[in-house]
């Protein structure tokens, strides 16, 4: 599912291991609830906060986010509970 | 640059552009986005080529005197005193009324205090405890007593505080830390500048008064004065992706924080002018050289203190940025500058004293200035204008002359002397 459509509270599960804009893997089958969400307008800069201390950046137009911001047919992203 | 259609700066916490993001209005991927600036590289990327560092003493003495060169020396003690104890309890309160305090008849007893006053209300214009839209007035007050004397009222404000403020979690209406958290900003501000011993007092006071409140040491709630207090003793780092304790930077003025912005992903939001100044480094050419064709905005807390100035230039500056004219050496920056200000002198002198003429003249003196220094390599040069044209020439909110019409000749070629100077 599109990252921008997590909602705090939304929990997900990862599909496929990708690699996030500072480089840290986040790897197939992990559960993530989603606690906060904030984008930096300058750089283009998403940061995902989840419940258990994991955060993800992902950057506008960057060839290693952009599959990941997207996610078209929720390749990385699947909603679950 | 826009994300969704929405200049950042009328979006600064991007809610707008995610709302139509989320309805399937998202900009494609463009060529001359994020995806030109991973290509080639940072545009602000620092390198570490320089070990020189500034004296924010020696800074501050050089704002004070482009602010006020003819009254800055001259207000009388008492009358400091008791505008900086009216400043020090209105700080944070926007409806504040300093008139209303025993402030007003020091007003009356200073030999000018018109620059005063604008800087004093300036400071009170602004709702947020972000120490830059008070730094006029603390400069002033600086130069007056002396950074010793007003870190101390502001150390001993802020031990004084009621016990709910150290607490009480900022998103809680109403708020009685808001007050407690502009002077935690406002002493990082000047603790900058203050002797080591007056430091040392100070933070001494603070953490006495930080046990006194949470005397189990327990880790203080986001949001709360004890928390800034923290920052302040050095005890803790502020989350950079956090807007209210990124606001409260200066309160932790460390190499590493300044470096830790710089360094960030999200460097362009997060960082700010002032870190390389901090840290002492500067931006490599090539990239000044790319950036003074491509201005870009001030993050949005910036935005609050250069607004009124910096939305007359934006049409300069797309001009600078569609023509691409000949980007300037340091020697034709400085000529034209010269000529600038010199064209400015005569026009001013031929003005004869007419208000609307002069305001005139120091507004297209200023867009002006605003685009010889984007083609000299500066890369924000809409907030490096105001402090040396806007901000002597104009009062910010109602753009008329601060000027003192009355000045003499010899007055008036010292200030637009510091205004040169400056400008350099």
């Amino acid at each position: 599912m599109n990252v921008l459509a997590l909602r705090p509270g939304t929990r997900v599960r990862v599909r496929r291991t990708f690699r996030d804009f500072d480089g840290r893997v986040i790897a197939a089958g992990t559960v993530l609830e989603l606690a906060s969400y904030d984008y930096f307008a300058h750089d283009g800069g998403h940061t995902l906060r989840f419940v258990d201390g994991t955060v993800i950046r992902l950057l506008d137009g960057d060839p290693r986010s952009e599959p990941v911001l997207s996610d078209p047919g929720d390749a990385y992203f699947e909603r679950v509970g | 640059m826009t994300r969704h259609g929405i200049p950042p700066h009328l979006d600064p916490d991007a809610r707008a552009a995610r709302v139509r993001a989320a309805h399937g209005e998202r900009t494609p991927a463009r060529d001359d986005g994020a995806r030109a600036r991973l290509t080639r590289g940072w545009p602000n990327l620092v390198e570490l080529d320089s070990t020189k560092t500034r004296d924010p003493a020696k800074a501050a003495k050089k704002r004070l005197l482009t602010i006020d060169p003819t009254h800055g020396p001259v207000w009388a003690r008492d009358v400091a005193v008791r505008w900086l104890h009216a400043f020090v309890r209105g700080l944070g309160d926007h409806r504040f009324d300093p008139e209303a305090t025993d402030a007003a008849p020091a007003l009356a007893d200073a030999p000018d205090a018109t620059a005063l006053r604008a800087f004093f209300e300036h400071g009170f214009g602004t709702t947020s405890g972000y120490p830059f839209a008070h730094a006029d007035a603390i400069f002033v007050f600086e130069a007056l007593l002396g950074p010793d004397a007003v870190a101390a009222t502001f150390a001993e404000a802020i031990a004084s505080a009621p016990a709910d403020a150290w607490v009480w979690p900022n998103a809680t209406r109403p708020n009685p830390n808001v007050r407690s958290v502009a002077h935690a900003t406002a002493l990082g501000w000047v603790l900058l500048r203050a002797s080591e011993d007056a430091k040392r007092d100070a933070l001494a006071k603070l953490r006495d008064a930080r046990v006194r409140a949470l005397p189990n040491g327990a880790t203080p709630p986001k949001g709360t004065l004890a928390r800034a207090i923290d920052f302040l003793l050095g005890d803790a780092l502020p989350d950079l992706e956090d807007e209210p304790e990124r606001r409260l930077r200066i309160a932790h003025l460390s190499d590493d924080l300044a470096l830790a912005r710089l360094r960030h992903p999200w460097r362009l939001w997060i960082a700010d002018p002032q870190d390389h100044w901090i840290t002492g480094h500067s931006m490599p050419k090539h990239a000044l050289a790319r950036l003074a064709v491509e201005p870009r905005w001030l993050a949005a807390h910036l935005s609050d203190r250069w607004a009124p100035l910096a939305i007359p230039f934006t049409e300069e500056l797309a001009e600078v940025r569609e023509e691409l004219p000949k980007k300037l050496s340091k020697k034709e920056l400085d000529a034209e500058v010269r000529a600038l200000f010199d064209a400015l002198v005569e026009d001013v002198r031929q003005a004869r004293g007419d208000r609307s003429a002069e305001a005139d003249l120091f507004r297209r003196a200023a867009s002006a200035l605003v685009v010889l220094r984007a083609r000299g390599g500066d890369p924000i040069p809409e907030a490096h204008v105001p402090p040396i044209l806007a901000t002597d020439g104009w009062d910010a909110r109602t753009a008329a002359p601060m000027v003192r019409l009355d000045a003499s000749p010899e007055e008036r070629e010292r200030w637009f002397a510091a205004a040169d100077e400056g400008s350099r």
